[in-house]
């Protein structure tokens, strides 16, 4: 299916003082539903902005956002909250688990709320964590937390996956097979899944590659061969 | 301080305002409350002082048994110690007036120019409230109304009882009412002890003192010079005090010997000028007897004189009667004869003149003889006719004499008669005046005797004559100081408990804010450390926060605490002192120990949270400190239980164990707010049940009308009360004021012994509190009130040692305890009356029971009783009631601030609660909002904590709110009041619902901030 996501013309700018921070100028791109879709750029480019207002999390100040035939820029507050639960997942570079819940609750943290979710502990045992779901987040590592935040994504059973440096904070092996996770989810079950990631490498993996660049687009790639995770080095 | 750190200081103020406010409101809260409860009770007595100070209340007077004299109150002015002094004529009489009936009032005979106004009083000066000042003596200023004293209105005459108790002491007796007064001497609505009438002081009056018929004074009321500065409840002026009475006691001394020799030499030279004047009178008496008694005899003398002439008088008569007589039958006899001689002659001259005749016939004889012998014949005739003619004249003569004669008889008689009559009236008088003698004797000798003995009895009570003595008392002899003292007392005791809990509450609250405050930090804080700063100087801009924090808190607490807490204690005060005005001073003693005792508890907390995360090494100080794990609870053990919760109420059930610091925080201040809230309540259920339970269920009468003493009630009275139709039922009982003694305590009360014990039950409820059984006095023959077992901590089989009004001492065994509310009592059986004081208990006052009345019928009612016979007094309990509402309105305005206390306690904790909460779990919260959780989902989330929280809190204030009303309600008790013991359900409902309402409050203001978490910032890196 053609242009399942769709930005056009989105801006976002801080007013910062004098000066006015085009966080998002004018971002103008589509992706297709079922693409595993990088997105790249140096620091400050807007990366998070943009997956941020794709996720309901925060508004554009002009454009038009779309998510398959949910217009987002133009969802209130209240609808942007539904939104988030049913349509959208989440992953963080810091993972974000509730520190009081364990793995298993934090997932079910996710799937007690929306429509029809995944049962908890497949989505676990699917990440490779089915011996540590009673464990609380300070027991696991890095790498295990963030499976934890992924299977709760996942769990929600989501239209798309949005993973803002979901390795940033993990070692190459661990980041790899978590990258794996998402790559496998995303042919598995045929769901969207944006990465922002700062490892060019990567960009071989996806099937779509949106450069940007001081808030604006600079390029998107189409690769018609991706390579799978195990074939990439860097 | 350098500017850098300064600047740094409000960097973080203005960073997390939320938390600095909550740090400075809790302290503002504890130093104001703490300075403000502890300068209660300093600044109601420095007002007091100040009130005492304007008003020249005298720091001590004195009463002279034998009364001052002019030298005695000129020997006291020239004390140095004395800065004025005030003499004055003082009694307690009954006066009658007109529409209160008799009342028991003590009359002030004070000097005219300082009664007039026309120079100030030397010593307790009054504020006029209405009205005027005297123009004339025969008018009077009455003390203002309260709760015992009655309000009589301008223009009352009072009229002195003069055959009552010192009614003898008066010169004028009537008196004008033309203004009231405000005396500090009387400035509580407390009563007044008396030895006249009931035994209770209903009204003060001020007249001149020329309306006493005394030459000397009873009392002085003295200003000492140097007691005006120091404050009349310190030590200082408690010593001051002392010194100086002791030395106006030894004055007395002197003074009384003087005074006693003053009085014996008076006696004597009065002694004396008797016997003389005895001496004189017996001399007189004599004397004068002895010419009544000269003046008798010669009476009877004359009198005697008197029966011989008269005596004699007869004598006479009978004798001049014979004599008369005896002439008379003479002087008959004679003419008798000289008749004889004239009839014979005449028979002669007829034979004559037959003879002639005859010759003449017989021609015998020739004319020229019967000439001759014709002429002859003729010639006797002739002397014939002369003979007959004297005869008749010496007859009258005769008979004239003999009525001359008798006349003169008839007079001497008619004489002697009234010579008789004269007599027979003189001896009467002589009688008269004879009994008139011996009577005047008696009469006189009696009189003699009686003088005799008064001169002996003055003579012996002369030497009986006791030493005259100065009683000198300080002001705590006066009702109203003693009664200030002791409740300013119980403020006091009260104003230690409050604040301590308060500081608590601030220090836990200031120990969850710094520590979340250094958990925010702790990168900064190891940098530092890691950069080699001390840790002194790492701490400085903690202590210096939180410094700040609790100094701008104290500073607000002090200028509100210091303001505003004395004045709403005293608002409550109003109810039972016509108070003055107040003074707040700042008091830098208690501002400088309540500020310092917040500061160094908060910044003992901060120290205290700064080391221990100091104490961690800088390298995991400048790694994001791993999330506190969770850690599994019991709870979780329940499988069944704990599968069924949702993931925020397992999050909310590990976070309550997890923070106790939050936990203590606002479980205290939670349960502070409902016990405080459930105190405030609680008062007002037990003012409530004080005054339904005993103006309804207690004191089931509405009129009580006083008589003079008797075994019954007055015939017209009687009569009265069965005819009125508006009353109902009666019964007469006898009422007298009793002073029970416990070791140096004097508590008076009233002592009440029924006419008819078995339908007394009928008019006052005898029953026992807690088991609600009925009393009855013949089976428990002495049962006292509660309020005075309470005081003198008395049971039943106690003995309390008491005094009736005719001071006669005894001793009782308390049998029974009967609730009660409003004044003490003791009920006593008629039979253990008698056992007791050894006298019978004479009725002396009717409890009726009407039907409601309005107060314009009730008046109608009570003047209509006024003007019975031997009515002295009718009173309905209305009036008592009603100076109760006063009470309960100051306490519903101290249950507005009680409320606003706690629930500023309640939500400035649970505002810190949550706004740690929220900051701590900011990420967690935003994760949940990224998650698509509602707004009502998150906010759930976040309050159930604190819901949880309330809830525990408020159900330890329960119980704790049950203690501390106890504990102020026993401050608040006297002899003459108990308030309600038990708290209603409903009070526990409010209590509760408040709480949560505040929690709710609290609530609602921070699902504000909630709602305004961004999302995205909060996805960012760990600070
Ligand atoms: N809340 C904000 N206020 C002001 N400026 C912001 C805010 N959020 C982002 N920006 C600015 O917008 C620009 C884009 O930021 P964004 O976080 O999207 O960059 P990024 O591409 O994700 O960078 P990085 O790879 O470092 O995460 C940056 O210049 C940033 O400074
Ligand atoms: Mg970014």
């Amino acid at each position: 299916m053609q242009d399942y996501v769709v930005f056009q013309d989105v801006c976002k700018y801080y007013q910062m003082g004098e000066q006015l921070i085009k966080a998002a100028d004018q971002v103008t791109f589509t992706i297709d539903q079922g693409e595993f879709c990088v997105m790249v750029g140096p620091s400050g480019a807007g990366k998070t902005t943009i997956l941020n207002m794709l996720g309901g999390m925060d508004a554009c100040d002009s454009g038009l956002i779309r998510l398959e035939d949910c217009v987002v820029s133009q969802l209130t507050e209240k609808q942007l909250t539904d939104y988030r639960r049913h349509e959208v997942g989440f992953v963080f570079q810091f993972y974000n688990l509730v520190q009081n819940l364990t793995a298993l609750e934090n997932v079910e943290l996710a799937s007690e709320i929306c429509r029809n979710p995944l049962d908890p502990k497949e989505v676990l045992e699917m990440v490779g964590l089915a011996d540590r779901m009673h464990n609380f987040p300070a027991q696991l590592s890095g790498g295990e937390q963030q499976r934890v935040a992924i299977a709760r994504a996942l769990a929600k059973n989501p239209k798309i996956l949005l993973c803002d440096e979901p390795t940033g904070a993990l070692d190459y092996e661990t980041g790899k097979s978590v990258l794996k996770l998402l790559h496998d989810s995303c042919r598995q079950t045929g769901r969207t899944v944006i990465v922002i990631t700062h490892n060019q490498a990567l960009t071989q993996m996806a099937d779509r590659v949106i450069h940007l660049r001081s808030g604006r687009v600079a390029k998107v790639e189409r690769n018609a061969n991706p390579l799978p995770i195990e074939r990439i080095e860097w | 301080m350098s500017r850098a750190y300064l600047k740094s200081i409000l960097r973080a103020v203005r960073q997390s305002l939320a938390r600095f406010l909550a740090i400075f409101a809790i302290v503002a809260l504890g130093v104001g409350f703490l300075a403000g409860l502890w300068s209660t009770t300093p600044d109601m007595r420095l007002s007091l002082d100040t009130y005492y100070d304007q008003q020249r209340m005298a720091d001590v007077y004195i009463k002279a048994t034998m009364g001052l004299t002019e030298e005695d109150i000129a020997t006291l002015s020239a004390l140095p110690e004395v800065d004025s002094l005030l003499p004055a004529r003082v009694a307690d009489v009954l006066v009658d007036t007109i529409d209160d009936g008799r009342l028991t009032t003590r009359v002030y005979g004070l000097p005219w120019t300082q009664l007039n106004g026309e120079q100030p009083l030397a010593v307790n000066q009054w504020q006029l409230v209405a009205g005027r000042l005297p123009e004339s003596p025969e008018e009077c200023l009455i003390e203002q109304g309260d709760a015992y004293l009655a309000d009589l209105e301008l223009g009352a005459v009072l009229r002195i009882v003069t055959d009552g108790e010192n009614g003898d002491l008066f010169a004028t007796t009537e008196f004008t009412v033309v203004g009231v007064v405000a005396s500090p001497f009387y400035f509580s609505n407390e009563r007044e002890p008396s030895n006249v009438g009931k035994g209770r002081l209903e009204v003060v009056i001020y007249v001149a003192d020329s309306c006493y018929d005394l030459d000397v004074y009873t009392d002085v009321y003295i200003v000492s010079a140097a007691a005006t500065e120091l404050l009349t409840f310190s030590d200082a002026y408690e010593e001051h005090m002392e010194a100086f009475v002791a030395r106006l006691e030894e004055l007395g001394e002197e003074r009384s010997n003087l005074r006693y020799a003053e009085i014996y030499g008076e006696g004597q030279d009065e002694l004396d000028k008797a016997r003389a004047e005895l001496a004189e009178a017996e001399e007189e008496a004599a004397r004068e007897l002895a010419d009544a008694w000269q003046e008798i005899t010669d009476a009877r003398r004359q009198l005697a004189e008197a029966r011989i002439e008269l005596d004699r008088g007869y004598a006479d008569l009978a004798e001049a009667r014979s004599k008369l007589a005896h002439e008379k039958a003479e002087a008959e006899a004679q003419l008798a004869e000289k008749e004889q001689e004239l009839e014979q002659a005449r028979q002669e001259l007829e034979q004559g003149e037959a003879s002639l005749a005859a010759a003449l016939q017989a021609g015998l004889i020739g004319p020229a003889q019967a000439e001759v012998m014709r002429q002859q014949l003729d010639q006797g005739w002739e002397q014939y006719q002369i003979g007959v003619a004297a005869l008749e004249g010496a007859k009258a003569e005769l008979t004239q004499q003999m009525a001359e004669a008798e006349a003169q008889l008839a007079q001497a008689e008619l004489d002697l008669e009234r010579g008789e009559r004269e007599y027979a009236e003189g001896l009467r008088e002589l009688v008269k005046g004879e009994a008139d003698y011996w009577r005047a004797r008696a009469e006189v000798e009696a009189e003699l005797n009686s003088a005799r003995a008064d001169i002996e009895e003055a003579a012996r009570e002369l030497e009986e004559l006791e030493m005259p003595t100065w009683y000198v008392l300080d002001r705590n002899a006066n009702v109203s100081f003693a009664s200030f003292e002791i409740n300013t007392e119980k403020v006091q005791a009260i104003a230690t408990v409050f604040p301590v809990f308060f500081l608590l509450v601030a220090a836990l609250v200031s120990l969850a804010s710094m520590t979340r405050m250094i958990e925010e930090e702790r990168t900064q804080l190891g940098i530092m450390k890691a950069l080699g700063y001390s840790k002194g100087a790492i701490m400085e801009k903690y202590i210096g926060y939180c410094g700040l924090a609790s100094l701008a808190g104290s500073v607000v607490g002090l200028v509100v605490g210091f303001r505003y807490i004395p004045a709403v204690i005293w608002q409550v005060f109003a109810s039972m002192y016509k108070l003055p005005t107040l003074y707040t001073p700042f008091r830098w003693s208690f501002a400088l120990v309540a500020t310092g005792s917040a500061l160094l508890l908060t910044m003992l907390v901060t120290v205290y949270a700064c080391n221990r995360a100091l104490s961690e090494k800088p390298a995991s100080l400048m790694r994001p400190r791993p999330p506190q794990a969770g850690k599994r609870i019991l709870l979780e053990r329940v499988t069944s239980l704990w599968s069924r919760l949702t993931f925020s109420q397992k999050a909310t059930a590990r976070n309550l164990f997890r923070y106790k610091k939050h936990f203590y925080m606002t479980v205290m201040g939670v349960a502070g707010c409902a016990a405080l809230l459930l105190t405030g309540f609680g008062l007002q259920n037990s003012i409530d049940v004080l005054a339904n339970a005993q103006f309804n269920a207690i004191l089931q009468y509405q009129l009580t009308i006083d008589y003079a003493e008797d075994v019954s009630i007055p015939a017209q009275l009687e009569d009265w009360l069965q005819q009125q139709e508006q009353v109902l039922a009666y019964t007469p009982a006898h009422g007298e004021r009793g002073t029970v003694y416990q070791e140096d305590r004097k508590v008076y009360t009233t002592i009440y012994v029924p006419q008819d014990e078995s339908s007394f039950a009928q008019f006052i409820a005898l029953q026992e509190r807690a088991s609600g059984v009925a009393l009855d006095l013949t089976a428990s023959p002495v049962i006292i009130s509660e309020t005075l077992a309470r005081a003198l901590r008395l049971q039943p089989g106690h003995v309390l040692a008491i005094e009736n009004a005719d001071e006669i001492k005894a001793q009782l065994t308390v049998a029974a305890i009967t609730e009660n509310y409003v004044g003490s009592y003791i009920y006593l059986s008629a039979t253990a009356y008698e056992a007791a004081f050894g006298q019978e208990a004479k009725a002396n006052t009717v409890l009726a029971q009407t039907v409601p009345l309005e107060t314009a019928a009730q008046d109608e009612l009570l003047s209509a009783l006024l003007q019975l016979k031997d009515v002295e007094r009718a009173e309905f309990i209305d009036q008592a009631k009603h100076s109760f509402d006063h009470l309960v309105a100051s306490i519903d305005f101290l249950v507005v601030i009680i409320i606003l206390a706690a629930g500023a306690l309640a939500m400035i904790v649970l505002y810190n609660l949550i706004n740690i909460n929220i900051e701590e779990r900011r990420r967690e919260l935003a994760t949940l909002r990224v998650l698509g959780f509602h707004n009502e989902e998150v906010a759930g989330y976040m309050f159930r904590e604190t819901a949880i929280l309330t809830a525990i809190g408020t159900l330890v204030g329960m119980p704790l709110g049950k203690l501390l009303h106890a504990f102020v309600i026993r401050q608040a008790e006297s002899s003459d009041l108990m308030l309600g013991q038990s708290i209603e359900p409903l009070s526990y409902l409010w209590a509760v619902l408040l709480t949560l309402v505040f929690a709710a409050l609290v609530c609602l203001v921070m699902a504000r901030k909630l709602r305004q978490i961004q999302m995205v910032d909060s996805m960012k890196a760990i600070e």
